[in-house]
């Protein structure tokens, strides 16, 4: 089940005149969640578009499976309504005369909607189907979006920068639901995004869109190593990228999540026991603290020694934690911490102090 | 006000040439609407302004070249009575014909506008959901834009109506034949001693118009409230 793309489009006068930048593509994308991420302006939407057969490419081939959706040299370009692609708009594109029932109707009306109540009850919509898309708050008009796109049945889904324009409250929120989406979908999703964070959370594959094109995807834990992603996007070597396992799961949804042997506490509605995890912890979520804090709603305090200090022009510091091996199965295991300089000072930090890592927030890739 | 049998027949060709202008302009209306908002092409810009021109010409203008393009003795208008039996020249049809080309830019231009604000994303979603081109147009352009259209609807009609200028250019002022409302109070303006006749002409024209407009924009009204509280068009 894979998308094989190789395709160039915009090289022709009429086509670059709406479009500055040509586009070249020659890359595979599998199941899974694989973002395809690049500045604005840079030619997601435009890819998007012509995987979906809203735009023909100047030349080559795009088949999923053994189904040529397009081919140049055969002369095929099959339309938007045959190639199984759904497509979320960034702004959703949810039809304004149409309740939510309706438009979750509309690719097949002759259908019932209790064929599709178990993932609309998954996204939580079932008290909106007799609602009009005005009346209803962003993420429920994105959820619905992407169950309207599920109800046709697609084989592969396109989600056009579907966190972008939410405050971040409801952007986790949606984070959620969109990994939810993995175990309703089973095809490639694509998600288009300019923002570093959504690829973090919730992508298996990137793939970097640039002035050379788009580049095949990379395993996530491999491309954060890799200097042009690096410098793309501006990252210095402080993220924090872990393995872990879902250790116990409690039934009010704490998980302890095994990392090298030591254990953290998270709240992961959808996680599973046993299940292996990539968890990502962002710098500014973990703070230091000279002695243990006792009333704190913080999960994981965890006792640790400053093993470097990094600093750069800006005001941010980075502090590179090490946690001990406390017994023979534990590997050690380190973490940066950003924090202020004034913190710094304040704390008066050294190399080789003992400090308690107090870990905000930890994000589970699945 | 009892009408004469003189007054019943203009107010029956006047209503029977807008309503055959109607039947024509709606269909075509929309269809060249649609496809300039939907679709760029070469020359688009030419087509454009030929549409609209009745609408900035003097009507006499439009009036004279349908009299040299569909006259008996024209190659068009001979073909047109040879092979099909159908002949425009001073009567009924000639008006009806006037009013349309005179009226479909309005039309066009409205719901053409109505059309454009549609969000282009939703035609490409629906694309994507697998409906068909006939359906993104009677499911989501239609409905949507149905505002415009109706808005466009009674311009039309209200122009059609009151066709003059191409009118008595291209078929003439014949009482029964082409002489619809505004042609048989321009004869009564015109002759002495007819002050009553044209003055109970122009109540009926008042009326009549008037009848029409307020009913579509009571209807409108409604329709666009709908919109404004989310409900169903």
């Amino acid at each position: 089940m894979s998308l094989s793309v190789n395709i160039r489009y915009g090289f022709l006068k009429a086509q670059s005149k709406a479009h500055p930048r040509p586009i070249k593509a020659k890359c595979e994308f599998d199941v899974g969640i694989t973002a395809i991420v690049g500045p604005s302006g840079s030619g997601k939407s435009t890819f998007a578009h012509l995987l979906a057969g809203l735009l023909t490419p100047t030349a080559g081939t795009i088949t999923y499976n053994d189904k040529a959706y397009f081919d140049h040299a055969k002369k095929i370009n099959r339309p938007p309504q045959t190639r199984a692609i759904g497509y979320v708009f960034q702004d959703n594109a949810l039809f304004p005369h149409l309740t939510v029932r309706e438009n979750i109707l509309f690719s097949d009306p002759a259908q019932t909607i209790n064929v599709f109540l178990p993932i609309i009850k998954a996204f939580e919509i079932d008290h909106l189907l007799d609602r009009f898309p005005q009346t209803i708050s962003g993420g429920e008009a994105k959820r619905t979006a992407i169950v309207r796109a599920l109800a046709a049945e697609p084989e592969i889904l396109i989600l056009d920068e579907a966190l972008t324009g939410l405050d971040k409250a409801k952007k986790n929120v949606l984070i959620d639901y969109l990994k939810l989406l993995k175990q309703h979908f089973d095809g490639p999703i694509l998600m288009m995004t300019h923002q570093i964070e959504d690829v973090f959370k919730l992508a298996d594959m990137v793939s970097i869109i640039d002035q050379d094109g788009i580049k095949p995807p990379q395993p996530i834990d491999h491309i954060i190593h890799d200097k042009d992603f690096k410098n793309h996007f501006q990252l210095n070597d402080n993220i924090n990228f872990l393995h872990g396992k879902i250790s116990e799961k409690s039934d009010d949804g704490i998980c302890h999540i095994s990392i090298a042997g030591h254990s953290f506490k998270s709240y992961q509605k959808n996680a599973e026991k046993g299940q292996t995890v990539r968890l990502y912890i962002e710098p500014k979520d973990i703070s230091i603290a000279l002695s243990p804090p006792t009333d704190t709603s913080i999960l994981n305090i965890v006792a640790a020694k400053v093993q470097s200090i990094s600093q750069n022009e800006s005001g941010i510091a980075y502090v590179t934690l090490s946690f001990e091996a406390d017994n023979e199965d534990t590997i050690p295991l380190t973490l940066n911490a950003a924090i202020t300089r004034q913190s710094l000072t304040h704390l008066n930090l050294q190399k080789g102090q003992d400090v308690f890592a107090l870990i905000k927030a930890l994000s589970v890739l699945g | 006000m009892i009408l004469s049998s003189y007054e019943m027949a203009a107010i029956g060709l006047s209503l029977k040439v807008a309503a055959i202008s109607m039947m024509v302009i709606i269909p075509l209306g929309l269809a060249i609407a649609y496809g300039l908002s939907r679709h760029n092409f070469k020359g688009k810009a030419l087509i454009e302004t030929i549409i609209n021109l009745p609408l900035v010409l003097p009507p006499v203008v439009i009036g004279y070249l349908l009299l040299m393009a569909f006259n008996r003795q024209a190659p068009l208008g001979q073909f047109l009575e040879d092979v099909f039996g159908l002949s425009f020249a001073f009567n009924w049809l000639g008006a009806a014909l006037a009013s349309t080309i005179i009226a479909l830019p309005l039309f066009i231009r409205s719901a053409k506008a109505g059309f454009d604000m549609v969000n282009p994303h939703l035609a490409k979603s629906a694309q994507t959901l697998g409906a068909s081109n006939v359906r993104i147009f009677t499911r989501i352009y239609l409905p949507l834009s149905l505002p415009a259209i109706m808005a466009g609807g009674i311009l039309a009609f209200a122009r059609a109506i009151g066709e003059f200028g191409a009118t008595i250019t291209f078929v003439s002022n014949i009482p029964s034949l082409t002489q619809t409302l505004p042609l048989a109070l321009y004869q009564a303006a015109q002759a002495p001693n007819m002050e009553e006749q044209a003055f109970r002409l122009m109540v009926i024209s008042i009326v009549l118009s008037f009848g029409v407009i307020y009913i579509s924009q009571i209807w409108l009204n409604k329709s666009s409230q709908k919109d404004l509280s989310g409900q169903r068009l």
